[in-house]
């Protein structure tokens, strides 16, 4: 058996080697080269009131208390600037207990929220509580019914691609092809799918 | 294939991706210094000789003069062609009798003969070489930028601009959706009728005030200072000041047709949100919802309480509800402060009979409105300025960012060599490092120079934060613009200079005499038509260009960064000329880039 220095002096000898290698080397300093970037491209994703209108069509009305405290009150992770006068809130007596009446627009973390950005990149905090607002809308039986009737299916429909396709265009309306990956799952079930779509990103990117 | 194969080819590809990870890092540095390596040969034989002199005594500090090209040293200013003794790089060195503030090298002088071959160099050096920023002509443009199987269908582009305009998609009923669908309308006029829809004079739908709020929510990202200096007096102010003051300008520019893009920074009236005022104002809006501060409980006071002066006070408040309409702000009683203090401490602070106006705006619009003025003010309550150690910096450093896109430094050392100022006793008007900042915001906070932050009383959370405006006394003459202290420079009239490298890196220095004037030399340069572009072009696209002095590193950005540099200037310079936001935001939602399914553009040739 030949020392790794021995082989390595074999392989040296070769000469084709020799040119892979300045390839492999060269071809991606050449590329990056000189060049500087003077630009940053975010992934231009909806903003937290997108989102939540986009879900709240899908799941209904239903789905209104789990959309404001998952999506709607994660200002820093949806991104959308509150809008302090915008709110409505009154102190009202209920009994002898004060209730605070406030709309979506509310600045959840105080002023600091009407200058956040108008939307954020997705990260692991967005994925996070969107991936959670899924699988609570999909478990929930009224949101879940709400969205499959909007789809025209029943819990018992066949996963033929016609209603494939279906559910596919509750997040993606223009939609025209099955994508392989929904095709090739083998006997999925319908909330598997209505939750795998929803947690997926590019419904998000208007 | 046998392993011996693979062991050295990992170990290249290893050695690649080091080299490759370390030449990121590089460039990342790179956009303050440029550090490539050059070809020494195609110098002239003098430079030649000053490359090995600056190698020997200089680049083991200053690193990236190892990729300075004769042409760099003038292009970045540092030297000026013929003329040693106004140059940066000559000036500072040790024993060239220039009068430099800092010497160099610091520890071991250059021998008289390395002296006088940098002069000599400089002395000869053409003059053409200082041409090449102010041409300023970008390569050529991409031949291929898109990819067609991502392009959307009209359709779809409606669909991304209502979904971004309004936060919503369109509903099956949208009628410009069927418009668009059935070839009547195309989908971009289809936009800028959703824009239209929401003008203030139109009627208001759900959809025409979602998208007033996004714009408006929009516009007010860009003003990030809203924290008044002295915190106890936040909560209470932004009950009587908006603290979208600032936004409302480019808001009313955007749904309002009688008001142009120029008129942002025009005129001296402040601007009010209407609202629909669907119920009364019952708390601040500073507090959070499990607070219980009531407005019509708390009660908002002037004057002091020591002198029993102090009483309560009833101001006009900011509308609250739906955004209806922006209008001038006219001052009514309740606008008026019968007194007001120059601090909040009850046994220090003095007392002064107003009225004081809280509504008064310096002139240039937005940067003299109030709401600007009071956020960005950045000194301590009662102080007045004096042209040295005290002015409001803060402010003009804001008008350069909020308005320009632009950061500090903005000059080069060759620029403000002539602004030092030996025998001043104020440490930064010393130094050209420091200058360099400096001589930027320093006479342009002169038009600022009558603004002092006031409280309404000195209750411990019942005042209210304002500016007062001391008039200017035009007998009291101009007197120096930096001065290291003048107790009356608060009096007089608000003269000073915009100074800085505009993107294009011509020096601008254009003098002014009051904060209209200022108002009109922005409006002449091509950067707050390009730093708004820039900011739309991020809103609806993602793609966020820097915007920075171009000139001198126009030949190092790769195809793609040129293709936004290019689109950027394009679309602010449209701007200037048609003064219209909606325009603006139609020549982005007409472009390739806009109509590609991942926003994205590509360097195919």
């Amino acid at each position: 058996m030949l020392s790794l220095k021995k082989r390595i002096l074999k392989i040296q000898k070769d000469r084709n080697f020799f040119l892979v290698m300045t390839l492999l080397l060269c071809s991606p300093l050449a590329v990056y080269g000189n060049s500087k970037k003077i630009y940053r491209a975010d992934r231009r994703m909806g903003d937290r009131f997108y989102i939540a209108s986009r879900l709240q069509r899908i799941f209904g009305a239903e789905s209104s208390k789990t959309l404001e405290e998952n999506i709607l009150s994660k200002v820093r992770a949806f991104g959308g600037a509150c809008s302090p006068y915008n709110v409505i809130s009154e102190f009202q007596k209920e009994g002898k207990k004060r209730i605070n009446h406030h709309t979506k627009y509310r600045c959840y973390s105080g002023l600091a929220d009407s200058k956040v950005e108008p939307f954020i990149d997705a990260g692991i905090l967005r994925t996070g509580h969107l991936h959670k607002t899924c699988d609570l809308l999909v478990a929930k039986q009224q949101t879940y019914q709400f969205a499959i009737n909007l789809a025209g299916l029943g819990s018992n429909s066949a996963k033929s691609d016609s209603n494939l396709k279906k559910m596919l265009r509750l997040f993606y309306p223009h939609s025209k092809k099955l994508p392989l990956a929904l095709k090739k799952v083998k006997n999925p079930s319908w909330k598997l799918i209505l939750s795998s779509l929803c947690k997926s990103d590019y419904w998000q990117i208007p | 294939m046998k392993t011996g194969f693979w062991v050295p080819v990992l170990l290249f590809l290893a050695i690649g991706s080091i080299t490759l990870y370390l030449k990121d890092s590089n460039q990342s540095q790179a956009r303050v210094t440029t550090s490539h390596s050059i070809d020494l040969s195609k110098e002239s034989p003098q430079y030649q000789k000053v490359f090995k002199i600056l190698e020997t005594s200089c680049n083991h500090c200053h690193s990236s003069y190892a990729g300075y090209s004769e042409a760099s040293w003038v292009i970045t200013g540092q030297v000026i062609p013929g003329n040693p003794q106004r140059s940066y790089l000559y000036y500072h060195l040790r024993g060239s009798e220039t009068g430099g503030a800092e010497s160099m090298p610091p520890k071991k002088a250059l021998s008289k003969e390395e002296l006088r071959v940098l002069a000599e160099w400089i002395r000869g050096l053409s003059k053409g070489l200082a041409k090449m920023p102010a041409s300023f002509s970008l390569p050529k443009t991409l031949a291929k930028k898109i990819n067609p199987a991502l392009t959307l269908t009209e359709e779809e582009v409606y669909f991304r601009c209502h979904s971004q305009f309004s936060r919503s998609a369109p509903d099956s009923e949208d009628q410009l959706l069927a418009k668009v669908k059935k070839g009547l309308l195309s989908s971009v006029d289809a936009c800028l009728q959703l824009l239209k829809n929401a003008t203030f004079n139109s009627k208001s739908d759900s959809i025409s005030n979602s998208i007033r709020r996004t714009f408006h929510g929009l516009h007010n990202s860009w003003f990030n200072n809203f924290l008044l200096f002295n915190l106890q007096a936040s909560f209470p102010s932004y009950d009587v000041l908006d603290i979208t003051g600032p936004a409302l300008y480019f808001t009313k520019s955007l749904f309002s047709s009688d008001f142009n893009f120029n008129q942002i920074l025009s005129g001296n009236q402040n601007l009010r949100a209407v609202r629909s005022q669907e119920v009364a104002n019952d708390y601040f809006i500073y507090k959070k919802e499990s607070s219980e501060m009531r407005l019509s409980q708390h009660g908002f006071f002037v004057g002091k309480e020591k002198n029993k002066s102090r009483k309560n006070w009833n101001p006009n408040f900011v509308a609250r509800g739906n955004l209806l309409d922006i209008k001038a702000l006219k001052a009514d009683s309740k606008d008026l402060l019968p007194l007001y203090l120059d601090q909040t401490d009850s046994y220090l602070a003095k007392i002064f009979k107003g009225p004081l106006n809280i509504r008064q705006n310096l002139g240039g619009g937005l940067i003299g409105s109030q709401s600007f003025l009071l956020f960005n003010h950045g000194r301590e309550l009662g102080e007045t300025m004096d042209g040295g150690l005290l002015l409001p910096r803060r402010w003009s450093k804001m008008v350069f960012s909020n308005l320009l896109c632009r950061e500090l430094p903005l000059l080069r050392k060759v620029d403000v060599i002539k602004d030092i100022q030996k025998k001043s006793d104020i440490s930064f008007r010393k130094q050209a490092s420091c200058l360099q900042c400096h001589s930027s915001i320093d006479p342009l906070a002169a038009a600022a120079r009558q603004m002092t932050a006031v409280a309404s009383s000195d209750h411990p959370d019942g005042y209210t934060q304002h500016i007062r405006l001391h008039s200017s006394n035009p007998k009291l003459g101009n007197g120096k613009l930096l001065v290291d202290s003048d107790t009356s420079y608060h009096l007089r009239p608000p003269h000073g200079r915009l100074r800085y490298r505009n993107l294009y890196g011509k020096l601008v220095e254009s003098s002014f005499q009051n904060m209209q004037e200022l108002g009109q030399r922005l409006l002449e340069q091509d950067d707050l038509y390009i730093c708004t572009a820039k900011r739309y072009l991020y809103f609806l696209t993602g793609i966020d260009v820097a915007v920075e002095d171009y000139s001198t590193q126009l030949k190092s950005y790769d195809p793609i960064s040129l293709e936004y540099i290019r689109f950027l200037i394009f679309l602010g310079k449209r701007l200037k000329q048609h003064q219209n936001l909606s325009y603006l935001i139609k020549d982005i939602v007409s472009s390739d880039l806009y109509r590609q399914r991942d926003y994205q553009i590509y360097a195919s040739d």
